[in-house]
């Protein structure tokens, strides 16, 4: 009901008097009024119309008032009612605020009674219809939110992702560092009926085994040291909502099997406490690492992966879907052109090749830096092919001015840059092990 | 050629007449309407109710319309009794929207003003005011939202004092249009601002009176 938009009134009451008069007073009021001799008139009328308001009066023959409130209740949700009744029978007025009546009045009215509760009414509806707008059209902007493509491989993935969020089932997002796992996370969550709760995210690379399980299941005030006071674990916080895992292929045994338990139990307690906690969350896992081989190498357990593999969604890496490369880079140039207040609004056709050319191992995230330091280096309003990082390191090992050593600093230092800094990925990459990999890390004095 | 509209001031039961003189001066004034005083009418037995002890507004104006032979353009019922409609415990009057009835009741408008006896010019400007309110149904105007104005819905008489002796741009062009369209002639600024309560009266208004 917006405010533009004539308010609609059904009246029913059995007395014509009653229905008479509050017909003609509120449509001097400026609203569209109509009226019904009892219960079962009402609904035939309702069933052809719909009504923003009913006011219904509790006594009357075939169908009394409350039953016709519980049949509207059933069937028109977004109706306000207003319940009409005589002195002496509170009672029912009382039964029919629990059934779901906005209000109650006595008749007769005092003059301002009915007017205040209208505007009540109408005002309280408004607001019901401007909250409905305003989630739709959040949920309209944060759909698909950043994850953008055309290729074949992406629209499956869209696809899948609407169906996936119609269900409760876990879902494992697989693929490559800075493919976006935790954007189809974050649309899977948007998408589903849980997106009006939380949306709690935990790397669980990026902790220790004692953090990751203060961090999961929350503390008791003293549970250790540091434990000053209580704190909520991020199991609660996603109650009712989603909980994202990432990097779950990090994960330690010994939190494996916690983990386990409450993704069969939903159950758990805060490390040094005692009462076990119920939280209702969707779990979305995601990492960049072969869970199978994991499982060979008995670092990750089986128990565990089929339980978060119900649902799998491996997200393309970038280099599969070169198509998409203008499209991200036109995406990625307006968004950091418009945040840096920078007049760039092209590519040049010969950047947008070396661009294609590449192999993207940092994927679409790696992009994305690309993008965002082309315009804050770029002096002209087209990007050209030297602000590109990758195409100014390779412009300079083709002059053949670098030694084997810089080139493989530079490298290392590239490779760092788009992996993240982990260590795992670089080495495996460069097909060394991680021990060469900290020696030259710490040779040439680069940060991890 | 036919007679010019005119709007018809009924008593309804007994009426100081110097009351109905003022009404009829005002609304001419104001709405540029000829009005006339018609012969009074008995209150109605039938409209009475018993219990309330109050007349029934609505059968008040099925009444003035029976046997009304005055060719008015718009008849106002003018009446001292306390009127009802079933739903309300009262009213201050009633109107057929877009109809040719209008009733008020002089009753409850001599409420107190900061503990005193309401003097005459404010009960008057009360009269005035719910006259014009009332047929302002009659010519199609609904209860207006715009603050102050005289078709806005007031549930008491603070809120009542607290409007303004006129009509907002809007219910204006409302009220011009709709005589328009039934072929008369309503002679109001059509753009005219109202002003609000305790406004200071415009410069060209100003210099008019004082000229007269």
């Amino acid at each position: 009901m917006l405010p533009h938009k004539k308010i609609s009134i059904l009246v029913v009451d059995d007395e014509v008097s009653i229905r008479e008069s509050l017909h003609g007073w509120l449509k001097r009021g400026g609203y569209q009024v109509e009226t019904a001799a009892d219960g079962l008139a009402a609904l035939d009328k309702i069933r052809e119309n719909h009504y923003d308001i009913v006011l219904i009066d509790v006594k009357m023959p075939e169908m009394d008032g409350l039953t016709l409130l519980k049949k509207l209740k059933e069937s028109q949700a977004d109706t306000a009612m207003l319940v009409m009744t005589a002195h002496g029978d509170i009672h029912d007025a009382v039964e029919a605020i629990k059934l779901g009546a906005y209000d109650y009045l006595l008749k007769p009215f005092e003059l301002e009674e009915l007017n205040f509760t209208i505007e009540k009414m109408v005002e309280m509806q408004n607001l019901a219809m401007e909250n409905l707008i305003l989630k739709e059209r959040l949920a309209t902007i944060t759909r698909f939110e950043n994850l953008v493509g055309q290729a074949p491989v992406m629209l499956k993935l869209f696809e899948t992702i609407v169906n996936v969020a119609q269900t409760d089932a876990t879902v494992l997002i697989t693929g490559e560092t800075g493919t976006g796992k935790e954007l189809v996370a974050r649309a899977i969550h948007a998408q589903s009926s849980r997106c009006y709760a939380p949306f709690i995210a935990l790397n669980c690379g990026a902790f220790t085994e004692h953090l990751l399980e203060s961090e999961l299941f929350g503390h008791e005030k003293g549970a250790f040291t540091d434990a000053k006071y209580t704190k909520k674990g991020r199991l609660e916080m996603a109650h009712g909502g989603t909980l994202f895992l990432d990097e779950v292929g990090d994960i330690s045994m010994k939190m494996q099997i916690d983990l386990l338990r409450v993704l069969e139990t939903r159950e758990f307690t805060r490390v040094g406490g005692t009462i076990p906690l119920r939280s209702n969350f969707r779990v979305i896992a995601a990492t960049n690492q072969d869970l199978h081989e994991g499982i060979r190498c008995k670092t990750f357990r089986q128990d565990l992966f089929y339980r978060l593999n119900v649902i799998h969604l491996p997200v393309p890496p970038l280099r599969e879907r070169a198509e998409d490369i203008p499209l991200l880079a036109q995406h990625f140039l307006r968004r950091y052109a418009t945040e840096t207040k920078k007049k760039i609004d092209s590519i040049l056709p010969k950047a947008m090749e070396a661009m294609q050319r590449y192999s993207w191992p940092g994927n679409v995230r790696e992009l994305e830096n690309a993008i965002e330091r082309a315009v804050v280096v770029g002096k002209s309003r087209q990007i050209k092919p030297g602000d590109l990082p990758f195409v100014a390191a390779d412009g300079a090992a083709e002059l053949g001015e670098l030694s084997l050593e810089e080139l493989e600093r530079q490298h290392i230092a590239r490779l760092l840059a788009s992996k993240g800094g982990n260590l795992s990925n670089v080495a495996r990459v460069l097909r060394i092990n991680r021990s060469t990999l900290y020696e030259k890390i710490k040779k040439y004095g680069l940060t991890s | 050629m036919p007679p010019p509209p005119f709007l018809g001031l009924v008593a309804l039961g007994p009426v100081d007449p110097e009351i109905l003189r003022q009404l009829r001066i005002a609304i001419t004034k104001i709405l540029f309407l000829p009005a006339r005083v018609l012969r009074p009418k008995p209150l109605p037995l039938q409209a009475y109710h018993m219990v309330r002890q109050q007349y029934h507004s609505t059968r008040l104006l099925e009444h003035l319309l029976t046997d009304d032979d005055s060719h008015a353009f718009r008849i106002l019922g003018v009446t001292t009794a306390d009127l009802f409609i079933p739903i309300f415990t009262f009213v201050f009057g009633e109107a057929q929207l877009e109809g040719k009835a209008a009733i008020i009741s002089m009753f409850r408008l001599r409420g107190e003003v900061g503990g005193f006896a309401t003097p005459k010019s404010i009960f008057l400007r009360r009269l005035i005011k719910l006259s014009l309110h009332e047929l302002g149904h009659t010519f199609g105007l609904g209860h207006c939202r715009q603050d102050g104005c005289l078709s806005g819905f007031s549930a008491n008489l603070e809120t009542f004092d607290g409007k303004n002796l006129a009509f907002c741009k809007y219910c204006r062009a409302l009220l011009i249009d709709y005589f328009r369209d039934n072929g008369l002639k309503l002679q109001l600024k059509r753009y005219q601002e109202t002003p609000a309560p305790g406004d200071p009266i415009p410069a060209e208004d100003r210099r008019r009176r004082h000229r007269r």
